[in-house]
């Protein structure tokens, strides 16, 4: 059963289509994490990265990118993923704008390391490729759910 | 409306977050190393000579040849993850440890971060240690590195550089000490240090090998901390 009370009533198409998002989002969102957690374990563990170019991740893992502010990295990255997955259960307007706010933030901090990989340290770690290519598909599905207008607005319960 | 100045506002949040964070990472691109006769030396050297102060050294070898466990690691001197384990648990490591007699440390080399930016530099950085270490300095060699060590990728380890850490180190013949540094034999044993690292599989910096009369720990490739290090060594011993 869906409940209406805002004033203006979104399409049954509109919510089947959010529904559609919130799901794609989902599924990609738990992606990422699980590859930031994968990292995460490696970075405190000592335990050598699983790599398909010889030494390219370690490289990476090596570099003073690999941290921020005494960071890891991964870390950062569980926290995004975390907090995107946090957003999907908010179903108002904050929650899908605040979504696609940390995808935005994490998409374009992966284009700055994206950058620093390719330019500066000169090696490619293809887990850093998947969460980056990860972000980017949420950072354009929430862009989506945010940008759409027939979406169900925030009193809304299906 | 209100709904798209929220998104705006969204939007100008991140890039200021990334901007800053941008920042934060960039950071140490202008910064440089300190100069040998700069405050920050020599504060580095004061810790370096109190750190070592007692320690016998031979060669790559930081403690006593009697110590029942060696724990040895393979470092790039201009690699940053290093200096965090060097400054943190290593050095912890050594106060605790290694001037009580219980541990010895090896020092080798594996080229990582210095060979993101240029091969060349790596065995004249590392042979200047290994020259300190025919005088029983090698350790205070690469303390100082660690402790001076400037922004990755910058091209900061020039002969200027390497032979002001030189002349920090106490005790060390300056004159025996720059004949020796471009000695090929050193630059050699970088190189079998390299390829031992290799045949082992280790691909990055710091990794720590720790070994004991109950056998060998699983090596470790990250910068672990001495929690981490001590429960190695208790395994081994």
């Amino acid at each position: 059963m869906t409940t209406v009370t805002a004033a203006a009533a979104p399409s049954k198409a509109g919510a089947g289509t959010d529904r559609r998002l919130r799901i794609a989002i989902l599924a990609i969102a738990l992606i990422g994490l699980g590859i930031a957690i994968y990292l995460t374990i490696v970075h405190y563990s000592g335990l050598k990265v699983a790599c398909l170019a010889s030494g390219s991740c370690e490289t990476v893992q090596s570099s003073r990118y690999a941290k921020l502010a005494g960071i890891p990295v991964p870390v950062l990255g569980l926290i995004g993923y975390i907090g995107i997955l946090v957003t999907l259960a908010i179903r108002s307007d904050l929650g899908r704008i605040a979504g696609f706010g940390i995808a935005l933030t994490g998409f374009l901090f992966s284009c700055y390391l994206t950058y620093r990989e390719l330019f500066t340290i000169k090696a490619i770690c293809q887990w850093c490729v998947g969460s980056a290519i990860c972000m980017t598909v949420l950072t354009v599905l929430t862009a989506i759910r945010v940008m759409r207008t027939d979406l169900p607005p925030p009193a809304v319960r299906d | 409306m209100r709904r798209m100045q929220m998104i705006i506002g969204v939007v100008l949040i991140a890039l200021v977050v990334v901007g800053v964070a941008v920042a934060i990472s960039s950071g140490g691109s202008s910064a440089k190393a300190p100069t040998a006769n700069s405050a920050a030396a020599k504060a580095a050297k004061a810790q370096v000579d109190s750190l070592l102060a007692g320690i016998p050294q031979s060669g790559n070898r930081l403690g006593s040849p009697a110590a029942k466990v060696t724990v040895t690691e393979f470092g790039d001197l201009e690699c940053p993850i290093c200096k965090d384990f060097a400054l943190g648990a290593e050095n912890q490591l050594i106060a605790n440890d290694v001037k009580s007699g219980k541990v010895q440390l090896i020092y080798r080399s594996l080229c990582t971060a210095t060979c993101n930016f240029s091969q060349a530099v790596f065995p004249v950085q590392q042979s200047a240690a290994l020259a300190a270490g025919l005088q029983g300095h090698e350790w205070d060699y690469v303390e100082l590195f660690y402790h001076e060590q400037g922004p990755e990728g910058t091209g900061y380890v020039t002969n200027d550089y390497l032979n002001g850490l030189a002349s920090q180190v106490t005790g060390l013949n300056y004159t025996k000490w720059l004949s020796d540094r471009s000695s090929q034999t050193l630059a050699s044993q970088v190189s079998a240090d390299e390829q031992e690292a290799a045949a082992k599989g280790f691909q990055s910096t710091p990794t720590i090998v720790v070994q004991g009369p109950k056998g060998q720990a699983q090596p470790q490739q990250s910068a672990i901390d001495y929690p981490t290090l001590e429960s190695m060594i208790k395994s081994v011993s």
